[in-house]
């Protein structure tokens, strides 16, 4: 399969803000982010008409999660903090990003929030199976309001769709 | 999952961070007035020895919390209340004076201290940044120093350092 440039890089951007806010350190994100673009060139989605994102997403939450429980298996010296990133340029952390030139305030402040040190602390005291959802919900609702959704409703109610997983996000 | 276990799961989440959600640190105003002249005070209290006033941006519970990732030195446990955390900061700028200059970035969406030091111990990184809460009457709650030179990499092409 192939990935054009143009994709790759937004996709990158988004997969690696998404990888940050999962677990809070840049090296991981960087090595996940890469490791989840192996694979899709090794072993591509079956369903290549679909749109390549939410598989890749899939598949870095999946990668997060598991680097989350092997860090939590691994003895830390002293207390963790979240490994600082820049975030004056338009680097992938900027809260303006391009494919949402438009969103709410709620949504600019969720995305903000949730790359603040206080909240990234406040989700390693969480299971990685949470901290998966509370990072994924942010951009539910960053999703529904790009798509006219009412952002004050809960992004787990799409309508007509009972979740029943965090696979279903 | 099951939509069950979803729902416990969503709700321990919940339970868990109930906590933080009532406490929140993070300000919504865009320029983080605030906080900026905080840290902006902080620093230049410090850069004058004046204790006293140092004190007085401190809350009396202040906790003061550095990551020295087990790379280097670092407190093993966070340092609660105001005279302990004032009397290390202050000691640890009286030693590294000549050395160090400080700056004010953009760091995880909020303002930050990035402290840089021109003479460079080995194993250290050149610079390391501080990150502070305050709370509503704009004192110093937390504040949180990140020293472990494999967290700090990523920033040090960015920063210049």
């Amino acid at each position: 399969m192939t990935i054009s440039a143009q994709t790759y890089d937004n996709d990158k951007r988004f997969l690696w803000g998404l990888c940050y806010r999962m677990t809070g350190s840049a090296a991981d994100a960087d090595d996940i982010v890469q490791e989840t673009f192996v694979k899709a060139l090794e072993k591509p989605p079956v369903d290549l008409e679909a749109p390549l994102r939410p598989w890749l997403v899939k598949v870095a939450l999946n990668l997060s999660r598991d680097q989350l429980r092997r860090r939590r298996r691994r003895e830390y010296f002293g207390p963790w903090l979240p490994s600082p990133v820049l975030t004056e340029d338009d680097g992938p952390l900027a809260v303006d990003e391009p494919t949402a030139p438009d969103m709410s305030p709620g949504v600019r402040y969720d995305l903000q929030e949730s790359i603040s040190l206080a909240f990234l602390l406040a989700l390693e005291a969480l299971t990685p199976r949470s901290a998966c959802g509370t990072v994924t919900t942010r951009r539910i609702r960053l999703f529904n309001d790009r798509n006219g959704y009412d952002p004050g409703h809960d992004g787990n109610q799409r309508q007509g769709h009972t979740p029943s997983s965090p696979k279903d996000y | 999952m099951t939509e069950i276990n979803v729902k416990v799961t969503l709700h321990r989440a919940r339970r868990i961070i109930s906590s933080y959600d009532k406490d929140r640190a993070i300000t919504l105003n865009k320029d983080h007035v605030e906080l900026r002249r905080t840290l902006e005070q902080f620093l230049s209290y410090l850069a004058k020895g004046d204790v006293q006033a140092l004190e007085r941006l401190l809350t009396k519970d202040v906790v003061l919390v550095s990551d020295g990732g087990g790379e280097i030195n670092a407190l093993a446990a966070p340092m609660v209340g105001r005279a302990k955390v004032s009397r290390l900061i202050t000691k640890l700028y009286e030693a590294y004076r000549n050395v160090t200059s400080t700056s004010l970035h953009l760091i995880n969406g909020q303002p930050a201290v990035v402290i840089e030091r021109s003479k460079v111990e080995p194993g250290h990184a050149s610079f390391y940044t501080m990150h502070c809460e305050i709370d509503k009457s704009s004192q110093m709650r937390r504040l949180n120093f990140v020293f472990s030179p494999s967290k700090l990499s990523a920033l040090r092409e960015k920063v210049g350092a």
